[in-house]
């Protein structure tokens, strides 16, 4: 059907046997052509509905203007009217609105009041609870006033927190300005920097925003995990063996921590002799510390006796100013050190001056030694050409006498040294001559040490025989034991055998040495390998000839 | 106690000073700037030693002179009453040991100081290198002693040969003295 054409007139016949599709154009079509075909159409609602409002169209056959306008003035009226039926439900509706609005307001204020009227009551309930349950009246009113004065409490408590509150935000308000400040700083240093730094700050700030970002989603995923955790946790908690279960594996896990450090232990642990020597050594380290802490602790003491001599020496200051003395004596210090840094100070800024000043003197008396010199050497000469001259003889031997004179001067000073020493020499003479000249006390003191020497040979004699007869009785003794061994059969026979030993070792020795020599002589291996090796260089030697027949030799 | 003067002369920058500080061990003697001397300057050192089997003590004072030529004025000072004199001289300067002629002719031959006394020493700087022209010493020199040194490297057995020098001196000066003492007794 959909491929063929539409609006043929075999589409039109046949489209009769189909009403279902076509029933709504049936009717306009039959108005006025066959009107009355009932037969042909569907029983529908629809259908017989369109043959009713037909109906209609038959009072009147002539449907001129005045009819038209009929209709459209009762059309009109009726809407007006339905107008008028509108603007008075509207009007109702308003004022239904209003009311409710009111009732409202008045339901609230109803509600209030039944509110307070509820705790009113409640509060008669109580006491009449009270009463109820014979407490005395002054006891109600007890609890009342103990009630205000908690009421009281509570207020003025609120009446602080709300002043702390007007403080903190004080606080908080000038921090918010300090923030500020901050900012306009950092804002101003940031405007300051220069390429390269600004770039670096740059980077850091994009370094530290990646790692804010990176704590951020850690700690988001931490939580997470301590969420899972948690809801696990109750999940095990709804069974008393998986519970039990997740503590037994805590404690296995702490106890093989445990594990671990022991065994880290044993690894560090070292042999007894080691440990011993280790503590040893800690031993002495120890013992030195304490030596020197204890040499530390004697000076100290030292200077705390040396200074309580000092503050005794002086009593004028008295015990109480201690602190005055040492302050005076540090002020001293003071003042002295600081003289001597003057002193440095002064020397350091004088010192090029000084300098100068030191090696003018020096010039200076360098040229003064050259002028002495030439006086010398002037007065020198002159004297050697005076006395060479010998313009005056006598003057030249006045001059030779002199110079005489003074050398019998010096071999005087010379004689006389030589006196002295001499003399001394004569008196360590003379005392050791009173100590050898004393022969008695010399033959009294030799005669002593001769007694004492006498009795020490006495003692020593004695010593001697009483050794000398020990040992002879040591002797016999041993003479008696050789004897016994002699006696025993036993001793003969082991004596026997060791000499039998003896002979045998020697012809064992000897055969040895015979076997050796043996071996030697019947040893041809040396001579064999030395010929055969003789053998293989002379064909090697030949061969070399035949091939090389040139060469002629 | 006895008294010794030694003269130490010879030409400029021959290293006199050195020497003499070494000898009497007066401050740095190595590697110090060179400052020539002006007139003279006196060293005083002590040595034991033995004179005729007995131990003696001496002072000795070493005169340090100026090797400038300038100060010929004052040589007379110089040499009075020396006991001996020591030439310095440098042997790789050639010019030197000409000069040392000069100082020869007042310090031994107008002061009449014998030969004996007298000591020339060829000092060597560790700088120097070429050949050294002592053999051109000039014929005065002939019956001088003359020792080598080289305070830089062989500082002690320069000492050695001088403490040997100067017991030599002290040596003649004594028996001199001794005779003298004799004639002015007899």
């Amino acid at each position: 059907m959909a491929g063929r054409p539409p609006g043929t007139a075999s589409r039109l016949t046949s489209g009769f046997n189909r009403p279902m599709t076509r029933g709504a154009n049936i009717p306009n079509q039959n108005m006025l052509l066959n009107p009355t075909r009932a037969d042909d159409r569907p029983m529908t609602r629809g259908g017989l509905g369109g043959f009713q409002t037909n109906t209609g169209g038959f009072n009147r056959q002539i449907q001129d203007k005045t009819y038209f306008l009929g209709i459209l003035r009762s059309k009109i009226a009726e809407v007006n009217n339905e107008m008028i039926r509108m603007n008075k439900e509207m009007t109702n509706i308003n004022n239904d609105n209003s009311n409710y609005l009111s009732y409202g307001r008045k339901a609230e204020e109803l509600n209030q009041q039944i509110e307070e009227l509820r705790g009113e009551l409640a509060d008669y309930n109580m006491v009449l609870d009270r009463l109820n349950t014979s407490s005395s009246l002054s006891d109600v009113r007890n609890d009342f006033t103990n009630l205000k004065l908690h009421n009281d409490q509570e207020t003025k408590a609120l009446d602080m927190i709300f002043i702390e509150k007007g403080k903190k935000e004080e606080v908080i308000k000038r921090h918010e300005k300090e923030i500020a400040e901050e900012k306009k700083r950092r804002e101003k240093i940031l405007s300051s920097m220069t390429g390269p730094i600004r770039s670096r700050y740059e980077k850091c700030k994009i370094e530290s925003e990646k790692l804010q970002e990176k704590m951020d989603s850690s700690q988001r995923q931490l939580d997470e995990y301590k969420n899972k955790m948690e809801s696990m946790k109750n999940k095990i908690g709804i069974s008393g063996i998986k519970q039990e279960a997740l503590n037994l594996l805590e404690q296995l896990h702490t106890a093989e921590l445990k594990r671990d450090e022991l065994i880290e232990e044993t690894k560090n642990v070292l042999t007894p002799a080691e440990e011993r020597e280790k503590l040893l050594k800690q031993i002495k380290d120890n013992n030195q510390e304490i030596s020197s802490i204890e040499k530390k602790l004697s000076e100290i003491k030292d200077t705390i006796e040396s200074m309580k001599a000092e503050l005794e020496e002086r009593p004028s200051e008295g015990d109480d100013n201690t602190t005055d003395a040492e302050q005076k004596e540090m002020a001293e210090k003071y003042k002295e050190l600081r003289k001597r840094e003057k002193h440095m100070d002064e020397f350091l800024t004088n010192f090029d001056e000084n300098k100068k000043s030191e090696t003018e003197q020096l010039f200076n008396t360098r040229k003064s030694i050259v002028n002495y010199l030439e006086m010398i050497s002037r007065a020198v000469e002159k004297m050697n050409r005076d006395s060479g001259g010998g313009q005056k003889k006598g003057g030249r031997d006045s001059e030779v006498t002199i110079a005489d004179l003074k050398k019998v001067e010096e071999l005087e000073k010379k004689v006389t040294n030589e006196y002295e020493k001499l003399k001394e020499k004569k008196k360590k003479m003379d005392d050791e001559l009173i100590l050898f000249s004393d022969t008695e006390g010399l033959k009294r003191r030799s005669e002593a040490r001769k007694q004492q020497l006498l009795v020490e040979k006495q003692n020593l004699s004695r010593y001697k025989d009483n050794f000398r007869h020990e040992l002879d009785a040591l002797q016999r003794q041993s003479e008696a034991i050789q004897a016994q061994l002699l006696d025993q059969e036993t001793h003969n026979q082991l004596s026997n055998l060791e000499k039998k030993l003896q002979s045998l070792e020697q012809a064992n020795f000897s055969l040895k040495e015979q076997i050796s020599s043996a071996s030697a002589e019947s040893d041809y291996e040396g001579v064999r390998n030395l010929v055969l090796s003789l053998v293989s260089d002379h064909n090697k030697w030949l061969q070399k000839q035949m091939l090389n027949p040139s060469y002629n030799y | 106690m006895f008294k010794i003067k030694i003269a130490v002369v010879g030409p400029a920058r021959a290293g006199k000073t050195a020497i003499s500080n070494f000898l009497a061990d007066a401050g740095d003697t190595i590697g110090s700037e060179y400052t020539p001397t002006i007139g003279c300057r006196i060293l005083e050192m002590e040595q034991e030693m033995k004179i005729s089997n007995r131990k003696e003590k001496c002072d000795i004072e070493l005169w340090d002179c100026s090797g400038d030529l300038k100060y010929d004025a004052c040589w007379t000072a110089m040499s009075h009453d020396a006991n001996g004199i020591v030439f310095v001289f440098n042997p790789y300067e050639a010019s030197q040991s000409k000069e040392l002629n000069q100082w020869y002719t007042h310090f031994v031959q107008n002061s009449g100081i014998r030969e004996e006394c007298c000591l020339v020493i060829a000092n060597k700087y560790e700088s120097e290198t070429g050949t050294p022209n002592s053999s051109k010493l000039g014929n005065l020199f002939d019956s001088i002693k003359v020792i080598q040194s080289n305070i830089e490297k062989d500082s002690e057995g320069f000492r050695e040969e001088f403490k040997n020098y100067i017991q030599s001196v002290a040596a003649y000066s004594k028996s001199k003295q001794d005779q003298e003492e004799k004639m002015i007794l007899r």
